[in-house]
């Protein structure tokens, strides 16, 4: 049985030019000059869909309606299934299938599809913000742009297959002769600079692990950070491949919007192996406690102060902070006055506060920029 | 049977009858909508639609009071202020089925032909101004224009030429 779409909103939900890039990439031809309010499509010579060109149009769903009823006949399959599929037309999907026995008959302990939908989540986030800028790390404050982006990123069905979370990613259509032949040189609209980062940083990802297996050495995943490969991404896909303390694989694949064509072929697959996974969290926790740490603040009573020469108005405090919950000596070079109340606090005893950007050098760590310097009042010691 | 669906089943096919006769098909509206009961196509070579297209609402009544040759029929506002839309890719018609107050009077068939009782008559309101009315807005509709073959035929012809009904 057939399942008919009769829901007037639904309908009216459908965009035109999804629909028209959804009919050019199944072979359909516009075969007149569009008027103002329709443009005809044909595909062969039997069949014809005369799509209505604003949502204004009193009729409009009536004419999707049409539409899809020609295209169930043509692609001989549901209606349901063409409107979904006409909804995606506008976006990148991005697929994580998890190869597990434990899916095997499509359902997935609730628990672990909840970590496995937070992974995803973590997955889009971490190539998001490395599509603003790659860093080793993203730590708790993200790129404005890349919240933004987060807020528009769907998820779709689950679909059969082992398991699969699918996430949808919308992106603005290319207008005819922008997309493919222009696309070296208008840059891409930034949600696809977003499945782009994450399909780069996933073929690194896979390259650099070979590597790393091969050779025990990770410095080939230095190089990967400039194609979005970061601490977060490497979590997300240890997280997903992970289940009762037992590694899993996991294959993400990516499929282009059919309103934006890539020049990158139109579906990417990248399988994870269980035997990488361990390596991806090792490189987690290194690019952590490489990547600098903004706005971090550094509390805690100072045990040294040094100038050099001792007439500087500048001079060195080190500070005995905490960082990711470890106690650790942070070094700090104050300017003139705070350097002097710095002094005071270490003959007095009295804590410091101050914030900036945290980084690991060698074995210790150093906090540039520093600002908001203040000796906290002695209730808070 | 309730009168009502009576009627509805007797225009539905008084419609389907001319338009087979005049060659083409009839189908339902693929949405739900209560202002659109029938659409009228050319057909292709598998059942898909090829324009011209027609759409209609159908009504069907007994005694309506005629003024200046027009059938004075009230429709509820939505119902009128569809028709008047001239915003749409495919243009809408009204149709008025008129029967015989007694429903044995509807229908005749002997051995040389069928007769349904009385006559269908058509308008077109598009363009007009949307009704402010509360409940019902009163239309007009001319005995001289039946919903025939021959009528059918010139309305889709002129629809196929850009034009209206």
């Amino acid at each position: 049985m057939r399942i008919d779409l009769r829901d007037r909103e639904l309908l009216a939900a459908l965009a035109p030019l999804e629909v028209a890039a959804y009919l050019r990439s199944r072979g359909w031809h516009e075969h007149t000059a569009p008027s103002q309010d329709s443009a005809s499509f044909t595909y062969g010579d039997d069949y014809e869909v005369s799509l209505p060109l604003s949502t204004e149009l009193r009729d409009f769903p009536h004419r999707m309606s049409d539409a899809l009823k020609t295209l169930e006949i043509v692609e001989n399959r549901d209606q349901l299934e063409i409107f979904a599929d006409l909804k995606a037309s506008a976006a990148d999907v991005v697929r994580v299938r998890l190869v597990d026995t434990d899916a095997r008959d499509g359902s997935l302990p609730l628990q672990r599809a909840a970590e496995v939908i937070s992974c995803s989540f973590d997955m889009m986030f971490a190539a998001a913000c490395a599509a603003v800028d790659p860093k080793y790390y993203f730590a708790s404050r993200k790129p404005q742009l890349a919240a933004d982006y987060m807020r528009n990123v769907r998820m779709g069905q689950t679909e059969r297959g082992s398991f699969v979370v699918t996430i949808l990613s919308h992106v603005t259509p290319a207008l005819l002769g922008s997309a493919v032949s222009g696309g070296e040189d208008i840059p891409a609209p930034f949600e696809r600079k977003v499945t782009q980062c994450l399909s780069g940083a996933l073929a690194a990802l896979n390259e650099s692990a070979k590597v790393a297996v091969a050779t025990g050495d990770i410095s080939p995943f230095e190089a990967s950070v400039a194609h979005g490969v970061s601490a977060n991404l490497c979590d997300a896909i240890a997280g997903m491949s992970c289940a009762d303390g037992t590694e899993r694989d996991v294959e993400v694949s990516l499929a282009w919007a059919r309103v934006r064509p890539s020049k990158e072929g139109p579906l990417l697959r990248y399988r994870v192996g269980r035997d990488i996974v361990p390596v991806l969290r090792e490189v987690a926790r290194v690019f952590k406690s490489r990547a600098p740490q903004e706005d971090f603040e550094v509390r805690g009573p100072v045990f040294r102060v040094v100038r050099d020469p001792p007439s500087a108005s500048d001079g060195e405090v080190t500070i005995a902070g905490f960082v990711d919950g470890a106690p650790r000596s942070i070094w700090v070079h104050l300017e003139g006055s705070n350097y002097l109340l710095a002094a005071d606090a270490l003959m007095n005893k009295r804590l410091v506060s101050v914030t900036g950007v945290l980084r690991k050098e060698g074995r210790r760590y150093r906090l540039y920029g520093p600002k908001s310097f203040q000796v906290l009042p002695p209730e808070e010691d | 049977m309730d009168p009502n669906t009576q009627k509805e089943q007797f225009s539905n096919a008084f419609v389907h009858a001319v338009a087979a006769a005049a060659g083409y098909a009839t189908a339902e509206p693929g949405v739900d909508d209560d202002s659109i009961d029938w659409q009228i196509a050319a057909t292709g070579g598998q059942g898909t639609t090829r324009s011209p297209r027609l759409e209609l609402q159908l009504k069907c009544r007994t005694d309506l009071p005629i003024v200046d040759h027009k059938i004075r029929l009230p429709l509820k506002v939505k119902n009128f202020n569809d028709l008047v839309a001239d915003n749409v890719m495919v243009p809408r018609i009204l149709v008025l089925v008129m029967v015989p107050p007694k429903v044995s009077d509807w229908l005749k068939l002997d051995h040389k032909s069928l007769l349904l009782r009385n006559c269908a008559y058509w308008v077109s309101l598009r363009g007009r101004a949307l009704s402010e009315n509360e409940e019902t807005e009163t239309v007009g509709v001319p005995r001289k224009q039946r919903f025939d073959v021959a009528a059918l035929s010139a309305m889709m012809n002129r629809i196929g030429d850009k034009g209206l009904p």
